[in-house]
């Protein structure tokens, strides 16, 4: 299985532990990750004001290059897998934008384009099943709370993605590692988002509400499959800290880290250093990984 | 009912055709009505006792439609009377049967809040009073063991060979008064989708309300069997939506919601309701006097704004609405939810439809051959329509459709007769 | 607290503008308060969404433009995926941030300035780089 990666502006930086893990691991379930070449920034939000023509271009480029380049597109994170998925959607059915659009960055449209993000790949072209042939590491049960967010679930009408009230194909995911998933009401609110340079305390109040909720039905850690998710979750856990004394904190992985553990990757692969919250000691504990020996 | 009462009163031999195996319909899982509050059996059981009496009327319960033919003056109705492996003619309505049937199974009667046995009277006032098997839950039908209710029926009335039949009825003109069914909770993601013990639809409540009801007529939580002291009630749950589901209003949500929450406040005293409503439809005789006594008298909190989402929280229920009055968000931890869910057409209305060549609209209602001037009659002759059947719709103006389409029937034989007698005459 | 309404305030070119940016029909609110009741940030807003539509179909403009609303909301679309008739309020939302941005003194909403290396190091780019296409004009 083929397909053309789009890894967007974090991925290779900042976001390196969600990347990395996530292409080992479709190495081993036959999953040939092409990078797109020449990619550019996806502008990390979908305009809404209708009249925003500029802002559609540097996803229109991506899609137009990935159309020249292969048959179907592939990427991580939640935020540019929004931006692709609507711009391409407003490209099949506005032909008076697509032309005006195509017409400015003189690039050719392709239709019939696939575009999917990793998860779907998995529970669709791969299985599940698949998936779990490739688990060598016991997770032991570790009960994980998926955190789905806004961007991979909304609109529905143009994501479909999942069901937005109530999508399963994350706790399908973590089943099929080994993991038990937790199911929180909080899984489908937002993060904050932009606003952790906005309104950074807002920010602040919507991440402590989700890890609480996770909390509260007995997750032990969490998985994400967005940078900026994770930045809100992860690393504000120190304001959270400040803020509320009594919180206790809880890891918070990407999704591919936690794949990348059950195949049994090295651990510089997994890259958890990068994690704010460190997982080792919660793994140690849970008899995942053993502490002195294990690599 | 209505119809048929007032057509056997006229003289004229009325079939009454009912897919369950007794009359009285919905009515019959209510408590109270509004805006009296008298009980709901008390006025019903004397209609339904009549017309089961009634020399001109004629009950074909527990039948459905099979086929249609003919027309007006001369249809031919052919009717599949389902197998109720019980001989009614031997059946002396004793219960027994129900008694020491060991298989208790989900009620539809009960809404989701109660048990029901596999064998069953489908309420303790049932016209007629006998009993049918549910062939997908009894345990001889389904696996050849049991026959419990054979063993102590003292009529020998348990026939498990029985199948289903087909009969005949030849009629002039025909009355369609299907009812209605409610939108599925199932269907609703943001409310929990069905999945939340403690949310429940209306009618199920009613079910606990009732004295004849799973809990004797006890307000308790399906969960925990616990009184719960905070309800939140929410109007107007998948009606009024065009964009997510139904777009009409249901007419009957805010009238039945206020008597919900004063019943409950009679029996709870320290109990606390909850109503999220958008507006207040009280239209009837009485109706807007009620909805005020039950601000003013039973304290009922109305807050006036929709809820977005709610969700199990511990052994509470957060809800996530609004009250645009004062324009904030509001939370409440409720012990349990009622959902006034959309009215909706009988299951298999459009089906039926089809075989009487009549048209129902997009949601399913039968539709009347004009808006304003002709509410109860089809496009097609000889056909009418009464009730809940031609859209959503209280007691009191569907008793008042069920005469109106009996009349338009009277007229119609009468029409007939005047002609017959000139022609034979001339 | 009286305001007049007329003609000329409601529907009025604020409320023009919003639903020309946004593709959406104002008059189509019925004030349920769902978008408020479900939205994730509004505990941190002065007027609830709902609030907003109806400042701007009456022709409040100086109230609802000087409120923290729509810098506060943060484009999840749970309003959008759950009003009844329909309307994208993360769109209305965007238009009267769009409405301010563009006007002829160019302010931005959050100062690039006040971003120290250590919030620079520590914030994902996507965090800048859709903060900023919502927040600098």
């Amino acid at each position: 299985m083929d397909y053309l990666y789009f890894p967007g502006c974090t991925l290779y930086t900042k976001a390196k532990n969600l990347d990395t893990a996530a292409r080992e691991c479709a190495k081993l379930v036959g999953l040939e990750l092409r990078e797109l070449p020449n990619w550019t920034c996806c502008g990390a939000t979908f305009p809404l004001a209708t009249d925003n023509l500029m802002a559609l271009l540097p996803p229109s480029r991506i899609l137009a290059n990935a159309m020249k380049e292969g048959e179907n597109l592939t990427t991580l994170c939640s935020v540019c897998f929004n931006v692709l998925r609507r711009t391409l959607h407003l490209l099949e059915t506005d032909a008076e934008k697509r032309e005006k659009i195509f017409d400015f960055i003189e690039m050719e449209y392709s239709d019939g384009f696939h575009l999917r993000h990793y998860l779907e790949i998995l529970r669709d072209e791969i299985g599940f099943d698949t998936v779990g042939e490739h688990v060598k590491r016991d997770l032991k049960g570790l009960k994980v709370a998926p955190f789905y967010g806004c961007m991979l679930l909304r609109p529905f009408e143009e994501m479909r993605f999942d069901d937005k009230e109530n999508p399963r194909i994350f706790e399908d995911f973590l089943r099929s590692i080994g993991s038990e998933p937790v199911d929180f009401p909080y899984k489908i609110e937002c993060c904050g988002s932009f606003q952790s340079v906005g309104a950074p305390d807002v920010a602040t109040e919507c991440g402590y509400s989700i890890l609480t909720s996770a909390m509260r039905n007995g997750a032990e850690a969490v998985v994400t499959t967005c940078p900026l998710c994770q930045f809100n979750l992860d690393t504000k856990q120190k304001e959270m800290k400040e803020k509320y004394l009594d919180f206790s904190g809880i890891p918070v992985l990407y999704f591919s880290q936690l794949m990348g553990l059950s195949f049994d990757l090295p651990r510089e692969t997994l890259d958890f250093a990068r994690n704010d919250v460190d997982p080792l000691p919660l793994l140690e504990k849970k008899g995942v990984i053993d502490g002195g020996t294990d690599r | 009912m209505t119809a048929a009462i007032d057509l056997g009163n006229a003289g004229y031999e009325t079939v009454l055709v009912d897919r369950l195996p007794s009359i009285g319909g919905r009515m019959l899982q209510l408590s109270e009505t509004f805006p009296t509050l008298d009980c709901a059996q008390c006025t019903l059981t004397p209609k339904t006792v009549e017309t089961g009496q009634h020399p001109n009327v004629r009950l074909r319960t527990y039948c459905e439609v099979d086929k249609v033919e003919g027309a007006v003056g001369h249809f031919k109705v052919t009717l599949r009377q389902k197998a109720a492996y019980v001989d009614w003619d031997k059946c002396t309505g004793c219960g027994l049967c129900q008694e020491k049937c060991p298989k208790k199974i989900p009620s539809e009667f009960e809404r989701g809040v109660g048990l029901g046995k596999a064998i069953y009277t489908l309420s303790p006032q049932a016209v007629p009073n006998k009993p049918v098997i549910d062939p997908d839950a009894c345990r001889y039908l389904t696996e050849g063991k049991c026959r419990v209710c054979e063993k102590v029926c003292p009529a020998e009335a348990i026939d498990y060979e029985q199948k289903d039949s087909f009969l005949v009825e030849d009629v002039g003109a025909i009355i369609v008064a299907t009812g209605f069914d409610l939108f599925p909770l199932s269907e609703i993601g943001e409310y929990g989708g069905g999945r939340i013990p403690d949310v429940i639809e209306g009618l199920a409540f009613e079910r606990l309300l009732s004295a004849s009801g799973p809990t004797g007529g006890e307000v308790r939580r399906p969960s925990d069997g616990q009184i719960p002291k905070d309800i939140v009630f929410i109007q107007c749950t998948a009606s009024r939506d065009p964009d997510r589901y139904m777009p009409y209003c249901s007419r009957v949500c805010c009238m039945y919601t206020a008597k919900h929450a004063r019943l409950y406040k009679h029996k709870v005293h320290d109990g606390r309701s909850y109503i999220f409503y958008m507006d207040i439809r009280s239209m009837g005789k009485g109706y807007e006097e009620f909805v005020q006594q039950g601000m003013e008298e039973d304290g009922i909190c109305y807050l006036r704004g929709r809820v977005s989402r709610l969700f199990q929280d511990g052994d509470k229920i957060r809800v996530w609405g609004v009250d645009t009055l004062t324009g904030r968000k509001i939370e409440i931890a409720a012990d349990m939810v009622v959902l006034a869910t959309a009215i909706t057409p009988s299951k298999g209305v459009k089906a039926l439809a089809e075989k009487l060549h009549v048209v129902t609209d997009e949601h399913g209602f039968l539709t009347e051959a004009h808006w304003k001037t002709h509410p109860v009659e089809s496009g097609t002759e000889g056909i009418y329509f009464a009730g809940c059947s031609q859209g959503p719709k209280d007691i009191a103006d569907t008793v008042a459709h069920g005469s109106a389409a009996a009349s338009k029937v009277q007229a119609l034989f009468a029409n007939y007769r005047n002609r017959a007698s000139l022609s034979s005459e001339g | 607290m009286k305001f007049e309404i007329s003609g000329k305030t409601v529907h009025n070119e604020l409320a023009q503008t919003v639903e020309a940016i946004s593709g959406q029909n104002l008059f189509a609110c019925y004030q349920c308060g769902n978008c408020t009741a479900g939205c994730p940030v509004s505990f941190a807003m002065d007027l609830g969404p709902h609030q907003v539509i109806r400042h701007v179909l009456l022709g409040l403009d100086s109230e609802v433009l000087s409120s923290n609303t729509f810098w506060i909301c943060a484009s999840c679309l749970q309003c959008t995926s759950r009003c009844p008739k329909g309307l994208d309020i993360a769109r209305i939302m965007d238009a009267l941030r769009t409405i301010v941005l563009r006007k002829k003194e160019r302010l931005d909403h959050i100062g690039t300035a006040d971003l120290t290396d250590e919030i620079i190091d520590r914030t994902p780019q996507i965090a800048f780089i859709s903060g900023f296409r919502k927040f600098l004009s």
